[in-house]
């Protein structure tokens, strides 16, 4: 087990290099300069010289990344001599767009996105594995076929056709929402549920549609294993075999899944973020590409992609701990 | 099932023929690609163009919304457009060309390099099953659409310094390019676990034994006893590509105004969509209606092809 778990978390830190290697170098071979965005109207050959110095831009590729990591876990100071600034650890870089450290700003996107991500993530898993279950235990009558039906439809709609379709349906044709308008939950508690509810309905039916079908698909696959035949043989009222010998087995992709998917959510939902005005990563991720504000776009990308690999190792490391079988493959 | 010597494609040929939303959603899509091809032509007949300016449909007295009911009238069945008064259905239909063009093209790619990769990755097994399962690891922890987006302006600005006309040509191969990039790793994955048991069959040791290259036995002998997993993913990822086409459309990384898409009519009708919801409407539930077709197909296909899933 500790064998299986050192292993897993030496692949999660190749993994995370790999993933932060590959956003720098693509990044820094892009034809956009970095330098030349940091003056505006006072932008002098000579300002963006130095600005590139200060900022370390002048440096190989290689040699920047390396500043860039060890900034990361030390924190790292930009310029020289007494025109100096600290950036703390962990320093993903600074924005000079917007005058502030990356990790500042994520660090004010990151609530607004999380509070989305966390109450959709609710919703589609009640929505999703209720469906689902439902499905498999009518298969075949009308129940069944609503639930087959709002996966398909589901899938089918994107994310910012259903926003602006709930939009237009309950803030302006039946106007039970007030108008999408992000407020902190501590300023007005209501409000700020009423708001997000409509972003939490949006992401959960494209979700929650996929998560119907695995939870239907899995519980049809493993009502067909033996154990579950012998435990029905042995005079278990159909309720506990379900719960108790079905759920466990066919849910166990879903967990996998359901991790991702909320990692992947974490890193900002750019389209729903977009459509009810929530400040969160991917608004503010949006904006920096429009003014190609390069290190908030590594920033966000690299924290991202960490968030991804993280879920999927703690999945694959609780997995192992619930189930034996897998740390020995 | 008295079918003793059919061949597999005939035998999910005869489960498909049973299946009526599979025959369903066929001539739905069959319709639709129909419409796509001839779009000129039925355009032509009902006399609307994509790109005129029927200014008559749209009302003096207000800054150019259509009259009545969003512009909609016997002559324009969908409405026109606020503002230029171009007619929808016929914006429509010319979009859609370029939406499924880029859907196809980008799915026949994405197919390619997943089967070509899955292949490599499952028949060579060992270091080079590692090196390529590392690598889709890699991938699969990329925020894509982030990707797409940042890299939207200089890749576009790359491809037109390798020589392909600027604006829609270049924008075009764009989406079709970063979407099959990031689209083949899932394909690459069914592909190699089912070349892993594949390979362990007869027909293999068969052909190893009597002197055959591996990339004879790859793609003359396991490949054709793929076609199944190929066409069950090839005909759900174009859907998502047509869907992914839109939203794309939508943030901005799409074709040039004034040639329309999906995606770009629908990221237009948004600063309309109240006072003109119809512009909204009408593409986006074609859009809805043309996903869920070949979404449907896809299933239906998926249940013809593989008798054990469970329908």
């Amino acid at each position: 087990m500790l064998r299986f778990i050192t292993r897993r978390l030496s692949t999660m830190v190749g993994l995370l290099f790999g993933v932060s290697i590959i956003t720098f170098l693509l990044f820094s071979a892009l034809p956009s300069d970095p330098a030349a965005l940091t003056c505006g109207k006072n932008c002098t050959p000579e300002v963006i010289e130095q600005n590139r110095i200060r900022l370390g831009y002048d440096k190989p590729v290689l040699e920047q990344y390396g500043v860039f990591v060890s900034g990361i876990f030390t924190g790292r100071t930009y310029g020289s001599g007494t025109a100096t600034f600290d950036c703390d650890a962990p320093c993903l870089g600074y924005s000079f767009n917007k005058g502030e450290e990356v990790t500042v700003l994520i660090g004010r996107a990151l609530p607004a996105t999380a509070q989305l991500a966390a109450g959709a993530f609710v919703l589609w898993i009640v929505m999703g594995l209720g469906i689902g279950i439902i499905s498999a235990l009518k298969r075949g009558k009308w129940q069944d076929r609503l639930g087959i039906g709002f996966a398909l439809v589901g899938t089918s709609l994107p994310a910012f056709f259903t926003g602006l379709l709930l939009i237009f349906t309950f803030v302006f044709w039946i106007p039970i929402f007030p108008a999408p308008r992000y407020v902190e939950f501590d300023r007005d508690p209501l409000f700020w549920f009423l708001n997000m509810l409509l972003p939490w309905i949006t992401l959960a039916l494209l979700y929650s549609a996929v998560y119907a079908r695995l939870t239907r698909d899995g519980i049809l696959e493993t009502m067909n294993e033996d154990y579950v035949r012998t435990a029905k043989a042995k005079g278990l009222s159909p309720g506990v075999v379900v719960r108790k010998h079905v759920l466990r087995s066919a849910l166990t992709p879903i967990v996998t899944i359901a991790g991702i998917d909320l990692a992947g959510l974490l890193g900002g939902a750019i389209v729903t973020e977009a459509i009810f005005s929530i400040p969160g990563l991917g608004r503010l991720t949006f904006s920096a590409i429009s003014q190609s504000d390069l290190p908030v776009i590594a920033g966000t990308v690299i924290l991202t992609s960490a968030f991804i690999i993280l879920a999927n190792t703690v999945v694959d490391i609780i997995y192992a701990v619930l189930d034996p079988r897998v740390s020995i493959q | 099932m008295a079918s003793g010597n059919l061949s597999q494609g005939a035998l999910a040929w005869s489960r498909f023929k049973r299946d009526r939303v599979g025959k369903a959603s066929l001539t739905i899509a069959l319709v639709i690609v129909l419409l796509a091809a001839f779009s000129p032509i039925i355009l032509g007949i009902l006399n609307l163009d994509a790109y005129t300016f029927y200014k008559d449909t749209l009302d003096p007295n207000t800054a150019g919304l259509p009259k009545g009911i969003g512009g909609i009238s016997l002559t324009h069945p969908f409405g026109v457009e606020p503002g230029t008064g171009r007619d929808i259905l016929a914006r429509l239909l010319t979009g859609m060309q370029l939406s499924l063009l880029i859907a196809i093209v980008a799915t026949t790619i994405t197919m390619a390099i997943g089967v070509v990769i899955g292949l490599i990755a499952g028949y060579f097994r060992g270091i080079v099953d590692k090196f390529i399962s590392t690598g889709i690891d890699l991938m699969l922890a990329f925020p894509v659409l982030l990707l797409i987006l940042s890299l939207s302006n200089p890749l576009t600005q790359r491809l037109v310094s390798l020589g392909i006309p600027e604006g829609n040509p270049a924008r075009v191969t764009y989406i079709i390019l970063v979407l099959s990039f990031f689209g083949w790793t899932v394909i690459a994955r069914v592909i190699r676990g089912q070349v892993i048991s594949i390979r362990e069959k007869e027909f293999v040791e068969a052909s190893i034994s009597m002197g055959a290259g591996p990339f004879r036995i790859m793609f003359r002998q396991i490949l054709p006893n793929l076609w199944a997993p190929i066409t069950i993913y090839g005909s759900l990822t174009l859907p998502s590509y047509v869907a992914t086409e839109a939203t794309l459309a939508f943030l901005g990384v799409g074709v040039l105004p004034p040639t329309p898409t999906w995606g770009a009519m629908l990221a237009d009708s948004v600063s309309f969509f109240r006072v003109v919801p119809s512009y909204l409407f009408f593409p986006g539930l074609t859009l809805f209606a043309v996903v869920l077709a070949f979404n449907l197909l896809g299933d239906s296909i998926r249940d013809a092809l593989d008798p054990k899933s469970i329908r």
